[in-house]
């Protein structure tokens, strides 16, 4: 962990390094390089233009040239012959300057009035026998330079450090965060679920993926969490059987006189063992559906037709609850799904119309919307659902604390889920004050194949089915896109 | 002495088989007992039962290929499929692999005698146009009912319990037996959804002030008795 810090930082620091003495060498390069080659054209251009002059007239325009010398940047001289000066600011012939016209360094020590110079010059011999020298000082251009380099070392060295600094301090920082999310993560396998990786403001791309993983942790947390309590739950419920079974059989043992009794009382206890299997087999229909295997079976499925007969079945039912069974059912609708499941979920919405809703009450089955899209919609005039429970009741075993009439197992709902979630349906619980209104969202036969899949997987534990969606949107509103498509539509 | 009825239990789970077979027996039946497919197949394929029961899983030749070879070597005796779980897809495949009926496990002994019963009873594709038993009569065309001179005012599904509990005269039938075969569920609804439906039946038999012809049987179903 340690020594990769060092090779990043390290690795951030080379190419810092490389880059400063890159621009110093430019800065080199300018103040020599190319500064003479301008000062060589300086000096080139002006001996080739005084060269061309009349001899005669030379001497007059290096001595007005002279007149004129703060404008002029080169100095000139002309010699006779033999060397003596003639006229110009050049008055010593340079010393070892070839006079071939070409640009060279000299040292002009001899100047007077100055130091130790060096100039660029450049002599030649011209057509009468005089020799004219043109140079250019270059002391000032090595000055610039110098002054150049040294601002730039200045410049360049504090900011190399603060780079070097800023560098480590990133990646200790880096570092830091990157042995926090590690910490973080083992407690996370270490078995703390609601832990998370942390995060701070402003934190760029680390703290964008601690966001991803953190949320992908809801997820799984949420759907461990209903696992759990699912499990918990179904332990629960299958030691309240189990346990009055026991009871019973211990008594049968213990006190029960005549055969008749022991009868009477295996009988019960049967009752007993009965429910809990019933419980298991519910769950185990559930978990199948679940998985989606009897999507092979789906047909189309005539709608008004199966809900007329499932009302039909229990019209009677619910005269004996005392309740008035109506149906409306003038859209013709045909959805492609499997006809016993799609019948099970409807007689399971009916049943529980019926048992929560008190006598003298109205239970209505409607088809709405249109025949591409049919809504079932089942009304009754019971207690309804209050909003804070419509996300529960789908979960496994989730029951109403009132526990009106004769407890049921609280697994019906979860069915129903399973079926919708089968189907690519959608169901959602609205109020009807008084009473619950239940909704059905369904695809015609055909269509929803076309279907594009929803975006989201389903997730595992019903009691998640999309709860959001489920208090959403005024009742039988006509908006295409459901906001709940627990399932992929129905494959091929 | 009457010939006994003889059925052939096909099973691998010991503790099932013997509990079969034992209340099998217990009603007057005989059984044999095959542990595994190849030794079933080669029992029922004697041809000596009158009806099978076979496991839907069992080592060797599981229970479905083992009723579709039987049915393709024209071995019609009637088959009562046992499956550990009852999809709708295990029902159906059963069905068509030969089998005549399906019961998921865990069973109660009474519903498996039952079903037994209907199977040993049932006879080929019957065109009849009209059921009597008794002083019932059923018109199958017209839909129609009497008891006596009597004419019936039933409903669809009153009429329809009606005619099945005529043709299992004098068998106990099963609530889930209903369910399956008059109404077409393939689940076991939790409001008294039969026993309603049946109760208003029976009230339309005796309106008369006849004897009641339809009796529950605790816990297990209804019978309909046939008149000596
Ligand atoms: N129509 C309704 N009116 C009022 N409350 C309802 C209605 N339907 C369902 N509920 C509430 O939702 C809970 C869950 O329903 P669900 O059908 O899953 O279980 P249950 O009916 O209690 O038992 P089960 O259906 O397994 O026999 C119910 O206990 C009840 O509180
Ligand atoms: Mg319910």
């Amino acid at each position: 962990m340690h020594r990769t810090g060092f090779r990043w930082s390290l690795a951030l620091v080379t190419p810092l390094a490389a880059g400063t003495l890159l621009m110093l060498g430019v800065a080199y390069w300018l103040g020599t390089y190319a500064l003479h080659r301008t000062i060589d054209q300086a000096v080139l251009e002006q001996l080739d233009l005084l060269s061309a002059r009349p001899a005669s007239l030379l001497p007059f325009m290096i001595r007005s040239r002279m007149v004129q010398r703060p404008a002029m940047v080169t100095d000139v001289g002309l010699f006779t012959a033999e060397g003596r000066p003639m006229v110009g600011d050049i008055t010593v012939l340079p010393r070892g300057l070839p006079l071939d016209g070409k640009v060279r360094t000299v040292e002009a020590a001899e100047r007077p009035g100055t130091g130790l110079l060096r100039e660029r010059a450049a002599g030649r011999i011209l057509a009468n026998g005089r020799i004219l020298v043109v140079a250019r000082d270059t002391s000032d251009i090595a000055a610039l330079r110098d002054s150049l380099l040294r601002g730039l070392a200045i410049a360049a060295l504090p900011a190399f450090l603060v780079s070097l600094a800023l560098a480590i301090l990133i990646e200790r920082r880096t570092r830091r965060r990157l042995e926090e999310m590690r910490r973080a993560s083992e407690r996370i396998i270490a078995g703390a679920l609601d832990h998370r990786l942390p995060r701070r403001a402003g934190g760029g791309e680390l703290d964008e993926l601690a966001g991803t993983v953190n949320r992908i942790l809801d997820r799984l947390e949420r759907v461990v969490r209903a696992l759990q309590e699912v499990g918990e739950n179904i332990a629960h419920d299958l030691r309240t059987p189990l346990t009055a079974v026991r009871a019973r059989l211990e008594r049968a043992g213990n006190h029960a006189e005549t055969s008749g009794a022991v009868r009477a009382i295996t009988a019960q206890a049967i009752g007993g063992v009965d429910q809990a299997l019933s419980i298991v087999s519910a769950l185990l229909r559930i978990a199948e559906m679940e998985q989606g295997r009897q999507i092979a079976a789906f047909e189309p499925c005539d709608l008004v037709a199966l809900i007329g007969e499932l009302v039909g079945s229990y019209l009677p039912v619910a005269e004996e609850h005392g309740i008035a069974l109506h149906t409306e059912l003038t859209i013709p609708a045909t959805v492609a799904g499997d006809r016993d499941l799609l019948i099970e979920a409807l007689a399971n919405l009916l049943e529980n119309c019926l048992k929560f809703t008190p006598a003298g009450g109205h239970v209505t089955i409607a088809i709405i919307g249109t025949t591409r899209q049919p809504i079932v919609r089942i009304r009754d005039t019971g207690p309804g659902i209050p909003p804070a429970r419509r996300p529960l009741v789908f979960g496994r075993f989730y029951r109403g604390e009132e526990k009106r009439g004769s407890g049921g197992i609280g697994l019906g709902l979860s069915l129903v889920a399973a079926v919708i979630r089968l189907h690519g349906f959608a169901i959602r619980i609205f109020d009807a004050s008084p009473g619950c209104i239940v909704e059905l969202r369904c695809w015609q036969h055909g269509l929803a194949e076309a279907w594009p899949p929803p975006e989201e997987a389903p997730d595992l534990a019903p009691s998640i089915a999309a709860p959001e969606a489920l208090s959403a949107l005024p009742p039988g509103g006509a908006d295409p896109p459901p906001t709940m498509h627990p399932a992929p539509p129905p494959g091929r | 002495m009457a010939k006994v009825t003889r059925i052939l239990v096909i099973e691998d789970d010991p503790a099932i088989a013997r509990e079969v077979v034992a209340a099998l027996q217990h009603h007057g039946y005989g059984t044999d007992h095959a542990e595994n497919g190849a030794q079933g197949l080669d029992a029922a394929r004697s041809g000596e039962f009158d009806a099978l029961v076979v496991d839907c899983l069992l080592p060797e030749c599981d229970g479905l290929s083992l009723l579709r070879r039987l049915r393709s070597a024209a071995v019609r005796t009637p088959a009562l499929i046992l499956s550990a779980l009852g999809t709708t897809d295990d029902k159906v495949s059963g069905l068509r692999a030969g089998g005549d009926d399906y019961l998921v496990k865990p069973f109660a002994t009474e519903e498996l005698l039952a079903r037994l019963e209907a199977l040993l009873r049932r006879t080929t594709a019957n065109a009849e146009t009209a059921l009597r038993i008794g002083t019932l009569h059923l018109d199958l065309i017209e839909r129609r009912a009497w008891r006596g001179n009597r004419s019936l005012d039933l409903l669809m599904r009153e009429f329809k319990l009606l005619e099945y509990m005529m043709r299992h005269a004098g068998l106990v039938v099963t609530r889930s037996m209903l369910l399956e075969d008059v109404w077409n569920y393939r689940f076991i609804p939790k409001t008294n959804l039969v026993d309603v439906h049946m109760g208003r039946l029976r009230r339309k038999l005796e309106l008369g002030g006849e004897a009641p012809i339809i009796e529950s049987v605790r816990g297990i179903g209804f019978v309909l008795h046939v008149p000596d």
